[in-house]
């Protein structure tokens, strides 16, 4: 291996959704649970985490993500300050119990308001959290429909065992790579928005010079654009 | 603890770069659950790079007994692990490290290993006495002159303080708001550009910790002016805001859901946790008031365990409406836009992302509160609401009427009014057993008399409280119901238990219409005071109900009836004190105008004008004080009056 390793660097703002009592804080404390002494983490108690990953993305390149995951109020009373809470995040991670319908029910609520407020760039990430109890025999579960329902609006679906530690550091190396994915798209569409503003002004350019130029323009834009 | 920690990008750390060279070794190292520990880059020459000894002492391997604290490194030296301190021993020396941050490494077969970062090398072989370096933020204006001091030439200590001079000469002239804020970014950009020299800006944390030095002493002196033109520039949002929380103040734990085992054990402690929270007012720079607020947090999750948003948030939320603070907009406006070093911007999220949740935490409390204002006018303290059915005894049926009065149901009350307790009974075709029935319907003996009159509503009848009809008619705003009580004789200045009249009530809630009714009655008494000594002058300036303020004024001046303007409650503060303390600029105002004195001293021996931070407020209370002093004769008023035929239509509404 190269000692000249070069890494990317982000950081990302992931919200952490969910009714009461499906396990959220869990899901967050478990994540962080192998840390040494919460003391020296720049955390907020349970309601915000802050942690620094590195792993090799699947295009070879090495990432270093800076975590930063806030929890949000479930409670009905402080709805209104939902997007107060999720503006500026890179991800959103919606959790459910397994073992709870309406818990279920109110992802669906989430879901559909993040698209609202913060649009399609956002990742979405559903979990079906407490799957230790189906497995102990104390819930039944088919976890079919809720996957139909996340591919329906393009979120990965995760299942997890927060008591068993299962699926907990997957879901957030997953999420990290869906966001960075996202980051560079995001870039690229940019990137190429600019070129092609470029583009439409040197052609303007040429408009302005040379009659020659306007006629093979136009009819170079007629047969692309669908506008005019 | 700290907000915000000592950054690095450990991948260019020289000693990792080694380290990840040897494949083999990094396989071994998350197979084994052992931890590196880093020196952090700038804490160790190249020199010990070659060595593999060095290498292989920062490799630590967990005891099996205790594999969270005790560990050997792979030279085998003893290292323990308490919090953030490392502490190692060999035969011949102990010495202890910190550690700065840790971060998680996955390799390509999901294996992961653990680095943490610390701020020098872990062996007692290759411990040197490198200087002490500085990898914790400034705190304090101290701090920050004596890292300006040590890294700085006298030249630039000097250039500092002439800039922050002739800054301070140039905003007396001028104290428009966006000026001033654009002047001390220029100031601000300047003093960082003399300070972080290009050797201070290959540092990054070094660089960043002077910009915070920088940011520490311009705030501390020139934080007053600052914060005295926030004051200004949203008085009225935060006189507002103020009003909302004076008239939030009964809320309790439980109108915002938090458990009675949880709330509990917050009452217990509410005042430590204030006085916490209190600090913010000395905080200068944004980064410090931030800080401020972790400390309440952490002081609340000592008491009440594990914090998440769900009990975070409305525990805040308490705090803010009762903690007797009253600057809250302003000082968010202070944390949002003087965050001179930009930590808090979005593309700095690594270092003050823990300090951004709590800013974003702060609005969402403020925005919260100002768009309840009626989260518990549904529960009032006052009345306990009986339906019908509930009703089974005399009190219960006083309550059920208070009831009817508070949902403003007329025909109802009306109809209640004039029946006995026995015929409400009988209507429900529920036999009392506790009123014998008469000798016949229409008898009128001596017996059946008294049996009639006994059961029969006095007008002036109390609750438990001591609360009669034409209390609740006036708190519940209901001017119709007010008007039948008193034409039927109502007492008007009958006090409950907590000494308020009927006019307290009316003054507290800010129900205007009502007060002037109350104040036409004859029998009415203007300067009675409830068991905490205040009049209902004093409640309307409390509560900030500017308009019964005015009517209180303008009615005693109009019927020249001798209005105490100047009486004091049970700590000595006046009507001019309270209005001075919250920002309301408007009251204090019509006071000083009714020739309230701004040179009363409470029991603590303030007058109004300590209390003010508003500098408009302060001018005024100034003024009137010297005016009152050299005793000159007042000028005219000239008043907001409120119209006879506006009163008549007021009258001709509820009658």
């Amino acid at each position: 291996m190269s000692a000249e390793v070069s890494t990317t660097n982000f950081t990302f703002k992931v919200v952490l959704l969910g009714e009461g009592k499906v396990g959220k804080t869990s899901i967050l404390l478990r994540f962080v649970h192998d840390q040494f002494n919460k003391q020296h983490l720049s955390t907020i108690q349970a309601s915000f985490l802050n942690k620094k990953i590195n792993f090799e993305h699947d295009d070879g390149r090495n990432c270093r993500v800076n975590l930063n995951i806030w929890d949000t109020a479930g409670q009905e009373m402080f709805h209104s300050l939902g997007p107060i809470y999720y503006r500026n995040s890179q991800g959103a991670i919606l959790v459910y119990d397994v073992s709870s319908a309406d818990s279920f029910e109110k992802i669906k609520m989430w879901i559909k308001e993040l698209k609202k407020v913060v649009g399609d760039e956002i990742v979405c990430v559903i979990v079906g959290n407490k799957i230790d109890l189906q497995k102990e025999g104390k819930a039944q579960y088919d976890p079919e429909p809720h996957s139909q329902y996340a591919k329906s609006v393009g979120a990965l679906h995760f299942l997890t065992s927060a008591k068993l530690n299962e699926n907990i550091d997957d879901l957030f190396l997953e999420i990290s790579k869906l966001m960075i994915k996202a980051h560079d798209d995001k870039q690229q569409a940019t990137a190429t928005l600019n070129r092609s503003n470029s583009m439409r002004r040197r052609l303007r350019v040429e408009e302005n010079e040379t009659d020659v130029n306007i006629h093979e323009n136009s009819e170079a834009s007629n047969s692309r654009c669908c506008g005019r | 603890m700290e907000t915000i920690t000592y950054e690095e990008d450990l991948h260019t750390n020289p000693l990792y770069i080694r380290l990840i060279d040897k494949y083999s070794l990094l396989q071994e190292i998350s197979i084994n659950n052992w931890i590196v520990a880093l020196p952090k880059r700038s804490s160790y020459t190249s020199k010990y790079l070659n060595n593999h000894e060095f290498m292989l002492a920062h490799i630590l391997a967990p005891s099996e007994e205790l594999p969270k604290t005790h560990f050997c490194n792979l030279i085998g030296e003893e290292v323990l692990i308490n919090g953030t301190d490392v502490k190692i021993k060999s035969d011949t020396a102990a010495i202890n490290v910190h550690i700065l941050f840790e971060e998680y490494f996955y390799t390509k077969d999901s294996q992961r290993y653990k680095i943490l970062c610390i701020d020098k090398p872990l062996s007692t072989k290759f411990a040197n006495n490198l200087p002490s370096c500085n990898d914790t933020v400034v705190k304090s204006v101290h701090q920050s002159l004596d890292l300006i001091h040590n890294l700085c030439s006298k030249q630039v200590e000097r250039k500092i303080d002439n800039a922050i001079k002739s800054f301070n000469l140039r905003i007396q002239k001028s104290t428009d708001y966006d000026s001033l804020q654009a002047n001390i970014k220029l100031l601000y950009e300047y003093c960082v550009n003399i300070t972080c020299t290009k050797k201070i800006k290959e540092e990054q944390f070094l660089c960043m910790n002077m910009k915070f030095a920088v940011e520490y002493v311009l705030l501390d002196s020139i934080y007053d002016k600052i914060f005295d033109a926030l004051i200004i520039k949203h008085a009225e949002e935060n006189e507002k805001f103020n009003k909302i929380i004076k008239n939030l103040s009964n809320i309790s734990l439980k109108d915002l859901n938090i458990s009675e085992s949880v709330a509990s054990k917050f009452y217990d402690n509410f005042n430590i946790i204030r006085l916490e929270m209190l600090k913010i007012d000395n905080c200068k720079t944004s980064l410090d008031k931030l800080s401020c607020i972790k400390n309440v947090i952490d002081t609340i999750s000592s008491i009440i365990g594990n914090v998440t948003t769900d009990i975070l948030l409305p525990i805040m939320v308490y705090l803010v409406i009762k903690g007797n603070y009253y600057h809250w907009i302003p000082t968010l406006s202070f944390v949002q836009e003087f965050n001179l070093s930009s930590v808090l911007s979005a593309e700095n999220q690594s270092t003050g992302s823990a300090l951004l949740y709590i800013l974003t935490t702060l609005e969402a409390i403020i925005y919260f509160i100002q768009t309840n204002e009626n989260i518990c006018l549904e529960k009032d303290n006052l009345l306990n609401p009986k339906d019908i059915n509930d009703v089974h005894s005399q009190e219960d049926y006083l309550i059920h009427i208070f009831t009817c009065i508070k949902d403003h149901n007329d025909v109802k009350f009306m109809n209640l009014l004039n029946m006995s307790y026995s015929a409400f009974k009988n209507e429900l075709s529920v036999k009392c057993p506790s009123i014998p029935a008469s000798c016949h319907p229409l008898c009128r003996c001596e017996r059946c008399d008294k049996k009639v009159e006994s059961s029969t509503l006095d007008i002036n009848q109390t609750s438990q409280d001591k609360l009669t009809m034409l209390h609740i008619a006036s708190a519940f705003n209901a001017p119709k119901i007010l008007t039948i009580l008193t034409n039927q004789g109502a007492d008007v200045n009958a006090r409950d238990s907590r000494g308020y009249t009927a006019l307290h009530y009316a003054a507290q809630k800010g129900h205007q219409k009502v007060l002037f009714l109350l104040l036409h009655n004859q029998n009415n008494s203007i300067n009675l005071r409830t068991n905490d000594q205040q009049t209902a002058l004093i409640l309307a300036s409390i509560y900030g109900h500017e308009q019964c303020v005015k009517a209180l004024l303008f009615f005693a001046e109009h019927t020249h009836t001798a209005l105490d303007v100047n009486s004091q409650d049970k700590d000595g503060m006046t009507a001019l004190h309270y209005g001075s303390q919250f920002g309301y600029n408007g009251i204090v105002e019509n006071l000083l105008e009714y020739q309230a004195k701004a040179t009363i001293k409470n029991h603590i021996g303030k007058i109004p004008v300590d209390y003010a931070r508003n500098s408009i407020i302060k001018k005024k209370l100034e003024e009137a004080a010297k005016y009152q002093v050299e005793e000159l004769p007042i000028t005219e008023n000239e008043f907001i009056f409120i119209r006879k035929e506006d009163l008549a239509d007021i009258f001709q509404e509820v009658t």
